[in-house]
């Protein structure tokens, strides 16, 4: 009778001891959220602007050539004064192996902080 | 007795937590990785990365050995402008139908290279397919675009294929027999400079680089932990979502597809990737990937087999060594080659 209730009170202590580990395990191993990313535009190779994507908005970049759009954690590239139009068929992007590129005006926006599994897409 | 538990189960769950920090610590250990972007070359992006874990100072030397060699091919491709002091395939086009041309050694290798290429793919992969491309380069950089007329693309057909192109490998000349017909690399040329470029930095015993050249992916060894890199392969048909992924390293993976560079009339979009046997765009597949070790390998035989039924694709690949290929199919369908 006493070792039973020794047991059950083990079984207690080793069940919350899971729990409280697995409580740990949840914060410690959680994925980084869509929020953290960022996208990231350059000119020529230079960085000029960074945007959250957590922080929806319209964006006129590049001396007025290039307008990105944000929303609901994507990027896309909105107008662009450029002969084809190829950045603004590429739609919307989110993850960190994808990009806009607009090469008549040399801008190019990529994805920071995506914990994407994928490195490159073709 | 109950505290001893008590104190074995903090114990175990002590050790459980320290291995689980170390675990995710290590995770977070990741590799710098560094880039440089050029839009200079070949009309598209490329994009210089290093996996290596090196220097700020060794990616920039490193880069501008890549970057020299593809300014060199961008400038001996190149069709539409000319350079001063050499003469590139602009040079030879003008040329077409008069004297023979003397060009660089490397230009010599590029088109021995295509004409092997020509070959093997039976025609399907043919540079000298200049005067029908032109007439499609044309409609799609036009506004609005249009469709080539049945007529034109008819009479530009009876200038074209590689037997008029005459190249002398021990005088270094290179002279087009018809007036009308004319060379176009695009097939190739990116490919082929990039592979150049990547074989300087392995000669230097470099490892853990990829170059991506508008879709055109070499990867040079391992990223620095030793891992490879993941390629995901986009479906044609809605370039947001993947249709497949691989595990690459030490080797080129090229995509050929209609859903990049297009022309479109009437709301139907044409792949810019024109069937010699047709004069049209070809639209057996959705995309065909390549990935062997050789980047202008894969850059043409990508063109050549999106060009050809899977059927006849998969004959050819399987009749090369080290060759994988994926096709993507226009109804989604995802086939691979043997060992992929």
């Amino acid at each position: 009778m006493k070792s039973d209730k020794k047991t059950r009170l083990r079984d207690i202590i080793l069940i919350a001891s899971l729990a409280v580990l697995g409580l740990v395990l949840l914060v410690v191993m959680r994925p980084s959220s869509e929020s953290g990313s960022t996208a990231v535009v350059q000119v020529d190779g230079v960085v000029i602007a960074r945007y959250p994507l957590s922080e929806d908005g319209i964006h006129v970049l590049n001396g007025g050539l290039n307008t990105i759009e944000i929303k609901d954690g994507k990027v896309r590239m909105m107008e662009a004064h450029c002969p084809n139009h190829e950045c603004v068929h590429q739609g919307w992007i989110s993850r960190g192996h994808q990009s806009i590129v607009c090469l008549p005006n040399k801008l190019v926006v990529t994805i920071e902080g995506d914990n994407s599994v994928v490195d490159f897409t073709l | 007795m109950l505290k001893r538990t008590g104190f074995h189960i903090l114990s175990i769950l002590v050790i459980l937590l320290c291995a689980v920090l170390l675990a995710s610590c290590r995770k977070e250990d990741k590799i710098e990785v560094r880039s440089k972007t050029l839009y200079s070359y070949f009309d598209t992006v490329t994009f210089i990365y290093s996996y290596a874990n090196d220097s700020e100072e060794t990616f920039s030397a490193n880069a501008k050995i890549i970057e020299d060699i593809l300014r060199d091919y961008h400038k001996m491709l190149d069709i539409y402008n000319q350079y001063d002091g050499m003469n590139n395939l602009c040079t030879v086009n003008m040329n077409a139908g008069k004297d023979p041309i003397k060009v660089d050694r490397r230009l010599i290798d590029v088109l021995l290279f295509s004409k092997k290429l020509c070959e093997i793919t039976e025609g399907k992969m043919d540079i000298m397919m200049g005067s029908v491309l032109s007439l499609w380069h044309d409609a799609r950089l036009s506004d609005p675009q249009y469709l080539p007329s049945d007529e034109a693309l008819a009479e530009a057909s009876l200038h074209m294929g590689f037997g008029l192109l005459e190249i002398d490998e021990d005088n270094l000349t290179v002279r087009i027999t018809d007036p009308e017909a004319s060379i176009d690399v695009g097939a190739i040329g990116k490919g082929y400079a990039t592979e150049a470029a990547a074989k300087a930095l392995e000669e230097r015993g470099v490892s853990g680089y990829v170059i991506n050249s508008g879709g055109n992916l070499r990867c040079i060894g391992n990223k620095a932990d030793g891992s490879k890199w993941v390629a995901g392969i986009k479906d044609p048909s809605n370039p947001d979502l993947l249709s497949a992924k691989l595990q690459i390293s030490d080797c080129a993976c090229v995509t050929s597809g209609g859903y990049e560079r297009y022309l479109q009339v009437d709301g139907k979009r044409y792949s810019h990737l024109i069937d010699k046997a047709t004069l049209r765009p070809a639209s057996f597949h959705g995309s065909v990937s390549v990935i062997t070790h050789d980047s202008a390998l894969a850059d043409a035989l990508a063109t050549g087999l999106f060009c050809m039924s899977y059927e006849d694709g998969l004959a050819l690949v399987r009749s090369l060594d080290d060759v994988q290929c994926i096709w993507i199919e226009n109804d989604g369908t995802v086939r691979r080659s043997d060992e992929i």
